[in-house]
């Protein structure tokens, strides 16, 4: 049994770490709100080959560190299409398309798309109008898709959507984590009535049940990266899914409480990852959706 | 992230399943839990799964163990699981407390007790929460007074699993008041037969009296009786302490509650409204699954247990609530006079075994997340000025 992550896995966190602290993902994610120009990072991800990553853990954990510090990569989008469909280039920008092709992370800016197709397979899209749509959270790129045409490709459009809820849940996991981190971080610096803020347990349970939250998303994360292969997949991702989508809800708002009203403020960085936290719960079938699949899969399990 | 077993285990786990299955016939029939009304079934139970190596597995080989890891407890968890048969009687006496005495005992108390607590034949209890102290446990105000022969025991215990049925109790009693509260400390086995020692049993809110109350009114303790130094009980304290997370950790792993659990009986009658508040129980008992086997890799790496365990009983708990609630509004008021109402019933007092809700978060938001520590008024005060 071996359920944590080991050397391996570890070294490759501290490099994607170090690679996405040389850009200041966050300042342009603000910027980027009010017009500027989002951060790309894919180069950096084909710098460091994350882009072709031999496995559905090694791309969940790049996730959390993209997620960590709210840097636009394209991973999302091309890992979901990478894990489905084995075949594709993976030098090529990719996204994948789910079925309603509303608010598709990634696809605006991919060179390729893999569209999900009614009869559940997988389509290598020809022609396609992409639309960029949305700018509640300017760190995730998002577009309309409308698929034209296109020829059939090898993959399952199920596995690609239990893919893509992995890989949500990865870098949704990572940004709860990062604004759990900033409040703690705060709790413990600011001092009220004569002591930092984090020794009332007012503030400190509210941020020890953020622990609870996001280490139960975790190890669901685990879990899924675990059961990609199997018939348990299907569970394990909406399971993920759901579980950091709840983690991030509630980290990010008591963030921003915890930080009184500074953490209200355009300038600080809080509001960021409540954008992530609003809008990602309602992306790729939202957590709703995932929520149904659980309960679906249980009751016929 | 792998869950498969390692060649070593799955021939391990073979022999659990062989035995167990050709033994299962020997199994209480009656339904494990806290309220087991004739407990010797158990005890047989209990003693040919010592004989045939299945308890005290993590126990050093020279006690009667198998000096194997959590990993292998765990294996046998879920076999027993598997099988819908109970485990041992005494998980306190086998899980805490002899591993306590073995760290910290003398050779004699270690051959006195250890194998019958192995086989059964004497059940443990632990004495350390009071009604006055329980979160702040160190604030116990038990008495053992220093005799020309041993100790005098005065004082009151409360929550105590298995009292009605144990032999010996490991006690943490105070020796020193003079001293701060977690300085003047010292731990005691008692011999439940002692004059007394008086056993109440407590009903809880289920209607049942799972654990009790007991009464310490002039019990003479020889000079053996120790565990540990003289106002060194607080170290032997944690140490079982930390045994109890083992526990919980492999604890975790059959506890009873798979997803599928509260999913049977709303086969068929969910409705719409119940899908969402549903998904957020399942999710959070796998949760808990998925959680003890991280913690259980940890341990099987060489790591100690962390306190962050305790965060799984929290959410445990809490989804259990949610979950018979659940099946409650979609079964109506008929579902609270059966098993869903006693297991509400039986969550509340749960909330705060092993810890409560409050000082868990306490604990781990201190230790894991670094926070700093409440004010403590009491801090390096003599005991006896906290008290007056």
């Amino acid at each position: 049994m071996n359920f944590e992550l080991g050397t391996d896995e570890i070294a490759l966190i501290n490099s994607v770490r170090q690679a996405l602290g040389r850009t200041a993902t966050l300042s342009a994610a603000r910027d980027a709100l009010d017009g500027g120009q989002r951060a790309d990072l894919w180069p950096e991800a084909v710098k460091g080959g994350w882009n072709d990553l031999p496995e559905l853990l090694y791309g969940a954990l790049v996730l959390i560190e993209c997620g960590r510090v709210l840097a636009p990569t394209g991973l999302l989008g091309h890992l979901t299409a990478r894990f489905a469909v084995p075949n594709l280039d993976a030098s090529k920008r990719t996204a994948y398309v789910p079925l309603d092709g509303k608010y598709v992370p990634d696809a605006a800016e991919a060179e390729v798309l893999v569209a999900e197709t009614p009869d559940g397979g997988l389509l290598l899209v020809g022609q396609a109008e992409v639309e960029a749509v949305g700018n509640y959270d300017a760190s995730r790129p998002l577009g309309n898709v409308t698929v034209h045409s296109g020829t059939p490709v090898d993959g399952d459009a199920r596995h690609a959507w239990n893919v893509a809820q992995t890989l949500l849940a990865a870098e949704t996991l990572g940004a709860s984590e990062a604004a759990l981190a900033m409040a703690v971080g705060y709790a413990k610096q600011r001092k009220a009535f004569g002591r930092a803020i984090g020794s009332f347990q007012a503030i400190k349970h509210q941020l020890t049940d953020g622990l609870r939250l996001n280490e139960n998303a975790r190890s669901l994360l685990y879990y899924a990266c675990y059961a990609a292969g199997s018939a348990e997949f299907e569970l394990a991702a909406n399971a993920a899914r759901f579980a950091a989508d709840q983690a991030i809800g509630v980290v990010t708002q008591r963030c921003i409480a915890i930080h009184g009203g500074i953490g209200a403020t355009w300038e600080h960085d809080a509001h960021l990852y409540f954008r992530r936290a609003q809008l990602t719960r309602l992306l790729l079938g939202g957590q709703a959706g995932a929520g149904e699949k659980v309960v679906t899969h249980v009751i016929s399990g | 992230m792998d869950l498969t077993d390692s060649p070593q285990l799955a021939t391990f786990r073979q022999r659990v399943r062989s035995w167990l299955q050709a033994h299962q016939s020997d199994a209480p029939t009656e339904k494990t839990g806290l309220h087991i009304k004739d407990i010797e079934p158990f005890r047989a139970w209990q003693r040919q799964l010592a004989e045939a190596g299945l308890v005290g597995v993590t126990w050093p080989v020279e006690f009667g163990g198998q000096g194997l890891g959590m990993i292998e407890q765990a294996v046998i968890n879920s076999e027993l699981y598997r099988l819908g048969l109970p485990g041992a009687l005494d998980l306190i006496g086998l899980g805490n407390l002899g591993p306590t005495i073995i760290v910290h005992g003398t050779a004699g108390q270690k051959e006195r007790h250890l194998k019958p607590l192995l086989t059964g034949d004497e059940i443990w209890c632990q004495f350390f929460s009071e009604p006055s102290a329980g979160s702040d446990l160190a604030g116990i105000r038990t008495r053992a007074v220093k005799t020309d022969e041993g100790w005098l025991l005065n004082g009151q215990k409360v929550w105590t699993t298995n009292a009605q049925h144990a032999a010996f109790g490991l006690l943490l009693a105070r020796t020193d008041p003079s001293l701060p509260k977690h300085q003047g400390l010292s731990m005691f086995i008692v011999d439940m037969k002692a004059p007394g020692v008086q056993v109440r049993p407590l009903r809880q809110l289920t209607g049942m009296a799972a654990f009790n109350e007991v009464f310490f009114d002039n019990v003479e303790l020889p000079e053996t009786a120790i565990v540990g130094e003289v106002n060194d009980g607080w170290a032997v304290a944690l140490t079982c302490l930390m045994y109890e997370r083992f526990n919980l950790l492999t604890m975790l792993d059959q506890i009873g509650w798979q997803p599928s659990v509260f999913v049977q009986p709303l086969r068929d009658k969910i409705k719409p409204q119940h899908v969402q508040p549903l998904a957020s129980v399942l999710v959070d008992l796998l949760a808990v699954r998925y959680s003890g086997h991280r913690a259980l890799s940890k341990v099987a790496h060489g790591e100690l247990p962390g306190p962050e365990a305790g965060l799984g009983k929290i959410t445990l708990v809490d989804a259990a609530i949610r979950g018979a609630q659940i099946i409650a509004e979609v079964d109506g008021p008929s579902a609270l006079d059966g098993q869903w109402g006693q297991v509400l019933a039986e969550m509340q007092g749960l909330r705060s075994g092993g810890g409560t809700d409050e000082i868990l978060l306490n604990t781990i938001g201190e230790r894991v997340l670094g926070l700093p520590g409440e004010p403590r008024v009491d801090k390096g005060m003599p005991f006896s000025e906290v008290m007056s």
